[in-house]
């Protein structure tokens, strides 16, 4: 984590008069990426970043070390978006008590081709076991090392890669039909020797 | 589904990528939001009563903000009343005798998860945790719902509506609790209970609550294979599905 989040967390636990807005303007954009991908196409992200952050604003004292604010934050990320899967697990039993959540808006230049992909893509990963379609989406969709993700995971670094080859072998399996023929076994060797 | 060409592992992930990216636009919503709760600590200072105030060692905590989260910044205020607190922030301004500080270096911060309540007083000391828990039903209710909000077991969530329907209180709050109830029961599988919380949600639902109920209890009657229990609910629906009617026609 950078040398100015532990400074911004430090002082946030101090009440230091505008860092609780700075560390928001820092760490926002990524809770955000987080409840968009993690909490998938039925929950509101905006929704999701906004509670992690209410949790934050709370909590924030509870940070006993500056430089693992990072997988703390993940750590309230997880458990916010857990909370309004929840809800909208419920809103499937109970149709009609809250609008159904849209997607966030499509970018207008974006080509239809691939925006059917993106949605087929995560689909399937909607249908992944959460250890595997997290650790995908931080590893594939976010790009982050495997290092980084066993801290925000709190898991060896060697399990994050044995989930890792499981969760692209499973989405592999439920996007069989998208990737047919195509070199999906060359592409995922190439991933994999590259992670 | 349409054909289309097939794609290659990384072009269908930097897809969903791009799909996922979070706009400025989104960004600058949620700000928004946030900034509506972040009070700065020193304009919350502005508004402390006089330092004569302080001169007393039992105070109570008062809770300010958003109800259903808590999540601003309080402070303590002599018989100031406790408001509510699924957990909050408490500014420890003073705990005992002498002039009140005059900026956030000056005074202890500290979580208030009390106990307490509004029947004692309780002092909070600068700097120590502590817990406020509720004392009423609406209290219970929103702590409840910040529970629920947090992720927390389903059963701390179906203890805290426990707790405040224990304590009685309006048709509306009752309502609330029930509802609340039935949900933490659902998601813990148990759904005969959970439509006992919906019909004892009913009495003191507002129409659109009570329509939702009766779907509920409806559907959880049915799949306990309950027609006759099913009936009713399926009867008051102002507004049934397709579904919903031929299913009571067959239970009639």
């Amino acid at each position: 984590m950078s040398d100015e989040s532990e400074l911004l967390v430090r002082q946030a636990q101090r009440e230091t008069p505008g860092a609780l807005e700075r560390l928001c303007d820092v760490w926002l954009p990524v809770v955000l990426g987080w409840t968009t991908r993690l909490g998938g196409p039925r929950i509101d992200p905006e929704d999701a970043a906004h509670d992690v952050f209410l949790v934050v604003f709370r909590r924030i004292g509870d940070v006993e070390r500056a430089e693992a604010f990072k997988s703390w934050l993940f750590g309230v990320t997880r458990r916010v978006i857990a909370a309004h899967r929840r809800r909208a697990w419920l809103r499937r039993w109970l149709p009609g008590t809250i609008p159904d959540v849209a997607t966030p808006a499509p970018d207008p230049g974006r080509r239809a081709e691939q925006s059917e992909v993106a949605e087929q893509v995560w689909t399937a990963l909607e249908a992944l076991p959460e250890h595997h379609r997290e650790v995908l989406i931080l590893c594939d969709l976010e790009e982050r090392a495997d290092s980084e993700v066993a801290d925000l995971l709190r898991v060896p670094k060697g399990t994050v890669k044995s989930r890792l080859r499981r969760a692209r072998l499973a989405l592999r399996e439920k996007m069989g039909d998208l990737f047919d023929g195509n070199g999906i076994e060359e592409d995922l060797e190439a991933v994999e020797g590259a992670g | 589904m349409t054909s289309r060409k097939p794609t290659r592992y990384h072009d269908a992930i930097a897809s969903l990528r791009t799909r996922t990216s979070p706009s400025s636009a989104s960004v600058r919503r949620v700000r928004a939001r946030l900034d509506r709760q972040l009070v700065p600590a020193t304009d919350l200072l502005e508004t402390l009563p006089s330092p004569s105030l302080f001169a007393l060692t039992r105070i109570r905590a008062r809770l300010m903000g958003d109800r259903r989260t808590a999540p601003r910044l309080g402070w303590l205020i002599p018989a100031g009343g406790l408001a509510f607190a699924a957990a909050a922030f408490a500014l420890v301004v003073s705990n005992g005798p002498g002039p009140a500080p005059t900026d956030p270096e000056q005074s202890g911060n500290s979580t208030a998860s009390p106990r307490c309540d509004l029947s004692t007083d309780h002092t909070l000391s600068v700097g120590t945790p502590d817990e406020c828990l509720p004392t009423t039903a609406a209290g219970w209710l929103t702590r409840a719902r910040a529970l629920e909000d947090r992720g927390v077991a389903d059963s701390q969530v179906l203890a805290a509506a426990d707790a405040g329907v224990a304590l009685g209180a309006d048709d509306a709050v009752r309502s609330e609790l029930e509802v609340t109830r039935m949900g933490a029961l659902l998601r813990s599988g148990r759904a005969i209970d959970a439509l006992a919380a919906a019909e004892a949600a009913l009495p003191g639902a507002g129409p659109d609550r009570a329509e939702e109920l009766h779907r509920a209890a409806a559907r959880l009657a049915l799949a306990a294979g309950d027609c006759t229990r099913a009936l009713p609910h399926l009867t008051a629906l102002v507004a049934p599905t397709p579904d919903e009617t031929a299913h009571a026609d067959r239970c009639q």
